[in-house]
């Protein structure tokens, strides 16, 4: 079975170092939580992954190649704070980016590909909106909107930042049905996520970061007492209730 | 290339790179006096080309000073705008005394003139509508995706750098070649105007490179006439290139103004039509009651002049609600029914569910029935039990089929 495999990724804003010599080996095939406290590099260390922030060395390797910008293998949701919402686009238009192929970038929009976006859009609830201006959706139907994108690019491995924040129960729903469609499907996804409560309910594997990583591996293995105040600090009886939850999972 | 220049959120960009062309243009003459030229075309050409170099070191500039030394980009503007004009300013007292005539001409620049045209502006303009058009045409997708959202372009592997450079390229010559017609100082706005216009009207950035366009070629043109019949009229000498911006700003505003969904043109009728609807309702119900009435009778009623409600009668004529003699038709009694029904749901509503007393019920019923659905009127019906009789005990018209 192939595997990720991160070597050595550094990865420094300014003079201030964001994430320090992380090495690790993933599966292929897992649903994967990126967790850690609030600067702990989380979000950093995916999108060194997928390219979109140069590490300052390091790389890493999707079956033995370097995964970098412009993989067709990869697809990656944004935090919704990080788009202009106010952008003239419509919906459709956001689904159908993710059709867009490299080589050929004029080419027209088939027939085919369009009733592939309704579909996918159909299956996050979004197919009456189409038409609309992206402000003037709600915020869970705006996130739903760029999974569609990515669902869309038709990758072997996913990368969502924050997916479950600031979203409705629907939405929630939603995203947790896709994510086991995934699996499935044997893709490989990345979830960068906050909340140690629910990790055990959508994921089976684990990074635990605080600039170093603390911890890798199955959830039940990495979420103990000793690691999650290496990562977090002293506050146990927060930390009982996950490890809890994900006992029981 | 407003449109990018504005959905990029870089509206000063036009700013910048205008200014930075003034010093461009002295330079170029600079250029044109040390190889001894002097016919017309030549100077025009040297011009341009001076321009042109310096505005794009003036947007290389202040994307380095924004990367390199993160300075907030706001200052870095302003530093970089400022910093152009002002070698500019010094550059033009040196050329004042090489060559007057020739410094008489630039200075035509900061403000602007567009009756100096000749052919061969004509030209440029036409090849770089051509080109630019071209461009966006071609690469609308990769321009799309990097205004959008630049981390999924750069997964896409669209080559970011050599895209940036073209749009910087494209909006440097753009904004030379506007110099001529608005100047220095105006041609900011005049970059951006169209495309505030544009963004008001519609919701797709592929709409908004025409409509811009459109916008652009129109203020051009009647900026223009207005400028040359506006002169002519109060016997001054307006001068075009502010004319034309001002008729630009204009289409920004109104088309703000008549923007179709948050526009106020658009909601300011939406309120008239709800005004118009609710008198009418109010109308149906006298005449429901009455039976019969005069022309007088259902002014005093309403308070309204003679001339608006006749024209209300008129078009509830038209919609064959009363007849001749201002009696209620079949279709206009089942309507006024239903209203009458309304009213009293909601009497009933408000007097048994919200404990209102029956004396105030009446004129919270009076606003509420012109704005219930259909779909409210069938829950009201429900919760209520299908009731007979409101709290004055007044019967509640019974629902008839669908209008």
């Amino acid at each position: 079975m192939g595997k990720i495999v991160i070597e050595d990724l550094k990865v420094c804003y300014d003079t201030r170092s964001a994430l320090w010599d992380i090495c690790v080996e993933i599966p292929l095939g897992k649903t994967i939580a990126v967790v850690g406290p609030n600067g702990a590099g989380k979000s950093t260390l995916i999108k060194a992954m997928v390219g979109i922030v140069k590490p300052l060395t390091g790389q890493v390797l999707y079956e033995g190649k370097p995964l970098m910008g412009g993989h067709a293998k990869i697809a990656y949701v944004p935090q919704r704070s990080g788009i202009d919402w106010d952008f003239p686009i419509t919906v459709l238009e956001v689904a159908l980016m993710g059709l867009y192929s490299k080589k050929y970038f004029w080419k027209p929009i088939s027939k085919i590909d369009k009733q592939k976006a309704m579909h996918v859009l159909e299956r996050l609830g979004l197919e009456k909106f189409i038409h609309r201006q992206i402000s003037e959706l709600s915020g869970g139907q705006q996130q739903r909107l760029f999974i569609a994108r990515a669902l869309l690019q038709d990758a072997e491995c996913y990368f969502f930042d924050e997916p479950f924040s600031g979203i409705d129960l629907t939405t929630e729903k939603i995203i947790a049905q896709i994510f086991k469609e995934l699996k499935n499907q044997g893709k490989t996804i990345f979830v960068v996520h906050h909340d140690l409560n629910t990790a055990g309910e959508y994921f089976d594997w684990c990074l635990l970061l605080n600039r170093h990583l603390i911890a890798h591996g199955s959830l039940q293995d990495v979420f103990n007492l000793q690691n999650l105040e290496r990562a977090y600090g002293k506050s146990p009886q927060i930390f009982d209730e996950a490890i809890r939850r994900v006992l029981s999972h | 290339m407003g449109v990018i220049a504005f959905v990029q959120r870089q509206s000063l960009m036009g700013e910048v790179l205008s200014h930075a062309a003034y010093p461009g243009m002295i330079v170029g003459l600079f250029a044109l006096f040390s190889l001894g030229l002097m016919e017309e075309d030549a100077l025009v050409i040297f011009i341009f080309l001076g321009a042109f170099l310096f505005s794009l070191l003036g947007g290389y500039v202040l994307n380095m000073i924004e990367v390199k030394f993160k300075m907030n980009k706001d200052a870095a503007l302003c530093l970089v705008l400022s910093s152009f004009l002002g070698i500019g300013a010094v550059l033009s007292s040196r050329m004042q005394i090489l060559s007057p005539r020739a410094m008489k001409q630039i200075s035509t620049f900061l403000c602007g003139q567009a009756a100096i045209m000749t052919d061969l502006h004509v030209y440029l303009y036409f090849s770089l509508a051509l080109l630019i058009s071209l461009f966006i045409l071609l690469f609308f997708r990769q321009i799309r995706a990097i205004c959008f959202d630049r981390d999924f372009a750069k997964l896409k592997g669209y080559s970011l750098v050599w895209i940036h450079r073209s749009i910087l390229i494209l909006i440097s010559l753009a904004v030379i070649v506007g110099l001529q017609g608005v100047g220095v100082v105006l041609m900011a706005g005049m970059l951006i105007a169209p495309a505030i216009a544009a963004r008001f009207l519609t919701n797709r950035l592929a709409l908004m490179f025409p409509i811009a366009a459109i916008v652009g070629a129109l203020s051009g043109f009647l900026g223009n006439v207005f400028s040359i019949y506006l002169s002519d009229y109060y016997n001054l000498a307006l001068p075009t290139g502010p004319m034309i911006l001002i008729t630009a700003a204009l289409f920004a505003f109104i088309s703000s103004l008549s923007a179709p969904k948050q526009g106020l043109i658009v909601r300011f009728s939406r309120l008239m039509a709800f005004r118009f609807r609710s008198l009418r309702e109010n109308i149906l119900k006298f005449l429901w009651r009455k039976k019969k009435a005069t022309f007088s009778e259902i002014q005093s009623a309403h308070h309204i002049s003679w001339l608006f409600l006749w024209s209300i009668l008129q078009f509830m004529k038209w919609r064959k609600q009363i007849d001749g003699s201002y009696a209620l038709t079949p279709k206009g009694r089942q309507r006024a029914e239903y209203i009458v029904r309304l009213h009293r749901l909601c009497e009933l509503y408000l007097h048994s569910y919200l404990g209102m007393s029956g004396e105030k019920v009446h004129l919270e019923a009076e606003e509420m029935e012109h704005v219930i659905t259909p779909e409210i009127e069938e829950e009201l019906t429900m919760l209520l039990d299908n009731p007979e009789k409101d709290p004055h005990n007044q019967p509640i018209p019974k629902k008839r089929g669908k209008e």
